[in-house]
């Protein structure tokens, strides 16, 4: 009877001992978890049955709280002025974008990503782009292109005219402010009349997308699609309007 | 009742260690070996993700975190073989006499 109290002695010590060795490691390069977990620790009970179930994935919809947030998020982007999307930041915000939308979407294309990832848009036509009539690439269908600062576009590279890498690269422009993306392609680089505007897009695309109804301003995130959906595709963020 | 992270990563041979440990351990212990669980997982899987990646991880195990493991799953497939080592290492720690 001794031993067995001084075995669970030793083996309650071991736990302690583990504990605060397992906390000290953690807070060292986590420390936000640790001051979550132990902020739950309380109410954490051992009463939990041990049995592995399967995951059940229907109750795993994203919740309305975390839809709503990425909304918020999204607003509070388009309200700064372009270029201040740090990569942290970017990259958090692609997370939570695969997450909340099920779709391959980032900010970065390969290692490159765009000066500006948001910021203004505006309509575009087609003889506006061909304003440098030798630069046209020509291969994005006109009703849901999408165009670039020129700020992406080096002297040294317009002077030589290489195709700058995010050329017919697909995209999504999100409006936040009418809750939606459209998925785009991206044709080429605003001519330099029209460079107070960080995107150009088709006239299609901005119906579409409510880039000019009543109260929004043309605001706009451009974000790279990873997987083959068709041009003008809405993404809808119906979920999250219905929390407005 | 919501089950804990590391009851997600739960294989027979750990059920089996943590009730060899659990057997000799007192309710408030059985708590905080629980505790030590989560941060064993926690701490695996830290060593996976950059510095944005933890922020996303840690809005899911806010919510549930059971958001936490499918995204690992399928972000991070190397996240589970981890944390299963990592607990049963923990584990047979505290089994030895």
């Amino acid at each position: 009877m001794s031993q067995k109290k001084t075995a669970g002695r030793n083996a309650a010590e071991r736990v302690r001992a583990g504990t605060l060795q397992a906390e000290a490691d953690l807070r060292q390069t986590w420390p936000e978890v640790v001051a979550f977990l132990s902020s739950i620790k309380t109410s954490a009970t051992a009463s939990v049955p041990a049995v592995t179930e399967p995951l059940d994935r229907d109750s795993l919809k994203v919740s309305q709280e975390e839809r709503a947030q990425l909304l918020e998020q999204l607003k509070a982007l388009t309200a700064l002025p372009p270029g201040q999307l740090d990569s942290a930041t970017a990259q958090e915000l692609s997370l939570r974008l695969q997450y909340c939308l099920g779709h391959q979407l980032s900010f970065q294309n390969r290692e490159y990503q765009l000066s500006y990832s948001h910021g203004s848009i505006t309509a575009v036509t087609r003889s506006d782009h061909l304003g440098k009539k030798s630069r046209s690439t020509g291969s994005a269908p006109d009703d849901w292109s999408v165009w670039i600062s020129p700020r992406d576009f080096s002297t040294e590279l317009r002077s030589q005219w290489h195709d700058p890498w995010f050329l017919h690269q697909h995209v999504v422009v999100f409006n936040p402010a009418a809750a939606k993306g459209v998925v785009a392609q991206i044709a080429g680089i605003l001519t330099e009349g029209l460079h107070r505007y960080q995107f150009g897009g088709s006239k299609k695309l901005l119906q579409t997308g409510n880039f000019w109804a009543p109260g929004i301003h043309g605001r706009c995130i451009v974000c790279f699609l990873g997987e083959a959906l068709p041009l003008g595709s809405i993404i809808p963020l119906a979920a999250i309007e219905k929390t407005q | 009742m919501t089950k804990l992270l590391h009851q997600y990563y739960e294989t027979q041979p750990i059920v089996q260690l943590r009730q060899s440990v659990v057997t000799r351990l007192s309710a408030a212990d059985v708590a905080e070996l629980d505790y030590l669980l989560n941060l064993v997982v926690l701490k695996a899987v830290a060593q996976l993700l950059d510095t944005a990646a933890r922020q996303h991880a840690i809005s899911l195990l806010r919510v549930d975190p059971s958001r936490l493991v499918v995204w690992l799953d399928q972000t991070y497939p190397l996240a589970r073989m981890t944390s299963i080592e990592a607990l049963t290492r923990v584990l047979l720690s505290l089994t030895v006499d």
